[in-house]
């Protein structure tokens, strides 16, 4: 809370602070979404899903600094945590850059983007169970933890970024726990390519590898591939198509080792600068489940179907319409059915970051 | 276990480093070596370099000149062709400010970022037209406190601009020093040349002008080219820059420019066609799209004066 307050402290005084911090960046954002289930009507309500805070800027000649702060709803309370604190370095060695600290692992697509800059409101059934189990669809945002992730751009005629993290891997997701020293650190791979389809116009392809044990000696293995294309009309992104896969490999001490697989699959249309509509479809399944009195495989596949609408007034200003019709149907327990309408309205205020691709 | 797990990260994540070093060293001695490489967001800008580095020198923009600048992507072939350049020269202004830092970043090379030696910013020498005084916030739309950042449009300020490009090549090649001034010159002498030659074509135009608004743009990205040659503009259908105008505005706009014989509503290539036909509906002004940078890929306006000379036919035959 503390935080909060010093950070309102340079958001109202945006002259005072400028001229005593020179190049700092302040950059807020709130998400505040509406729920409006047609199953269970217990969380229809308008509330604010997050509300981050970050400065960046460079701390010296070589160094560049970040500290993200967000608040969010946590069990019943809205409170405020450490969400990225990282000092990166895109000058010290050639073709490379790292960071250092904590943040959200440069894995996949999704992961390394602010929630309140994903293209949908909600995260697919595959993000959240693998990045942040335990949490709502809703809540769910991406794993973070602490720390050091390298980049390096590779010397080649086209654009390929391989890129090496570890991190301390306590606890893995979005945790508000410092959990318990594993045996080993989690450590994963990035690689990403681009393919070049006309101008203006290109698929960003990637591939994604993690290995973490946790304290009670589960391991876990996540192999990950996605594409992203986006195509550009002037001030309109005409296009835009997302998607990832993830195969998660689980093995506990004791027990049975689980695999499980999900994907989903985002293509947008722009249909200008301001307003677009797309269409997700979310799919995931556990592949060895077994029924427990008999051991024999269990058929289990959850889908969603998530149509979305989003206007924009400018970048800094998102409102955004959705439906989520999702099925989880598992073999012997029937289908579980939940259908929620959902609102979304996102501003940022400040100074907001270059856009990635 | 633990140890011996341990040890291979740490071995594989010095391997690493070590093998990028010698890898990028290997690539940055190939470059020095050869021609100069400097990329430039826009073409014009490319093609300024083109002249003054002469021989030493192999140009190239990120950008064909059909996009609007103030809105890209990092692309990663961006970074790419940026992670190859021995400098990189932006328009500054802010007007690539949404995806140039991220590029930069991403190409991980010193030199190139801003404050390294190999970093020029164009628009730092030009003298910025609608310079804002007071604070400035988004209510007043995308507004560019440093000033209007489309000055390629005016031959005057290219020859500004001209000489941070210089700078930062003889920084780059102090041994060539003698030959960059006299490209320096050249492209000098071209934009002065350029300048008298349109000037003169729309000699007609300019004498209309000192009497009364001849054009109207849709955004402020002629303005340079309208302040170069004297010609009056009416102003900016927009209200607030990159907001697209009300229908209220539009009439507004529409009305008080038919009365005040207008004679051509201008926009970019990228410029709402809805919002210019529906001016035009109103006002019985026609509206022509023109490019506000080199197009790369058109060979009728691949070079600055080519580009000069098709806005100036443009005005002309509206009259």
């Amino acid at each position: 809370m503390r935080f909060g307050l010093l950070l309102i402290f340079f958001l109202t005084a945006p002259a005072r602070a400028q001229s005593m911090l020179q190049n700092l960046n302040v950059s807020a954002a709130v998400d505040l979404v509406a729920p409006m289930s047609l199953d269970d009507d217990q969380t229809n309500k308008l509330s604010p899903r997050s509300a981050e805070v970050l400065l960046f800027g460079p701390i010296d000649d070589t160094f560049d600094g970040n500290l993200n702060i967000a608040g969010h709803s946590y069990d019943g309370k809205f409170q405020f945590d450490l969400h990225e604190a990282y000092f990166s370095s895109s000058k010290l060695i050639p073709q490379s850059r790292f960071r250092i600290g904590k943040f959200f692992l440069n894995i996949g697509r999704l992961n390394g983007v602010h929630q309140h800059d994903w293209p949908f409101i909600t995260a697919p059934k595959v993000h959240r169970e693998f990045f942040n189990p335990g949490n709502s669809a809703l809540q769910a945002e991406g794993a973070a933890d602490t720390g050091i992730e390298y980049t390096w751009l590779l010397p080649t005629d086209s654009f390929v970024d391989l890129t090496f993290g570890i991190t301390n891997g306590y606890c893995f997701g979005h945790c508000h726990v410092e959990g318990q020293r594993p045996p080993h650190p989690t450590a994963y791979l990035h690689a990403t390519t681009f393919v070049e389809a006309g101008h203006q116009s290109g698929v960003l392809l990637g591939a994604s590898f993690l290995k973490r044990e946790d304290s009670s000696h589960t391991k876990t293995e996540l192999y990950g591939i996605e594409a992203t294309w986006k195509a550009r009309e002037g001030k309109t992104l005409r296009w835009l198509l997302q998607s990832e896969v993830f195969l998660q490999s689980q093995s506990p001490a004791a027990g049975n080792r689980s695999e499980k697989i999900g994907f989903y699959v985002y293509p947008q249309y722009g249909f200008s600068d301001r307003f677009s509509g797309g269409l997700r479809i979310d799919g995931y399944s556990h592949l060895n489940l077994k029924f427990e009195s008999t051991g024999e495989k269990r058929s289990d596949f959850d889908y969603a179907v998530v149509p979305t609408l989003t206007y924009k007034t400018s970048e800094f200003a998102t409102v955004r319409l959705a439906y989520s019709h999702a099925v989880d149907t598992t073999q012997g327990s029937g289908d579980t059915r939940d259908r929620q309408f959902q609102l979304q309205f996102v501003y940022l205020l400040g100074a907001h970051p270059a856009h990635d691709f | 276990m633990r140890t011996s797990s341990n040890r291979i990260i740490v071995y594989l994540i010095s391997t690493g480093l070590l093998v990028a070093h010698l890898l990028t060293s290997t690539t940055q001695a190939a470059v020095t070596a050869g021609k100069l490489k400097v990329v430039t967001t826009l073409p014009d800008l490319a093609e300024a370099a083109r002249i003054i580095g002469g021989g030493e020198v192999e140009a190239i923009s990120l950008l064909e000149g059909t996009e609007d600048p103030h809105f890209l992507d990092a692309v990663p072939s961006f970074i790419r062709i940026v992670a190859n350049a021995d400098i990189v020269c932006v328009n500054g202004l802010e007007l690539e400010i949404g995806w140039i830092p991220k590029v930069l970043a991403k190409a991980s090379k010193e030199k190139i970022q801003p404050g390294g030696r190999g970093y020029c910013e164009s628009g730092r020498a030009v003298v910025p037209l609608d310079k804002r005084s007071g604070p400035v916030d988004r209510s007043m739309g995308d507004v560019h406190p440093a000033g209007n950042p489309h000055f390629t449009l005016s031959p005057k300020s290219l020859i500004l601009a001209a000489r941070e490009i210089t700078e930062a090549m003889i920084r780059a090649r102090p041994e060539s020093a003698a030959q960059f001034n006299e490209g320096r010159t050249k492209f000098e002498n071209q934009m002065t040349a350029l300048h008298s030659s349109v000037e003169a074509k729309l000699k007609s135009v300019i004498a209309i002008s000192k009497m009364r608004p001849v054009v109207i743009e849709y955004h402020k990205e002629f303005s340079y080219f309208f302040d170069a040659y004297g010609l009056r503009s009416f102003g900016a259908i927009e209200e607030k820059p990159g907001v697209p105008p009300s229908a209220a505005r539009l009439a507004e706009v529409a009305k008080a420019a038919k009365s005040s014989d207008v004679k051509l509503a201008i926009g970019a290539l990228f410029s709402p066609e809805r919002h210019l036909r529906k001016f035009t509906e109103i006002s019985d002004i026609p509206h022509a799209k023109l490019p506000t940078m080199v197009q790369t890929k058109n060979p009728d306006l691949d070079t600055i004066e080519k580009l000069q000379h098709h806005i100036a036919d443009a005005i002309l035959q509206s009259l």
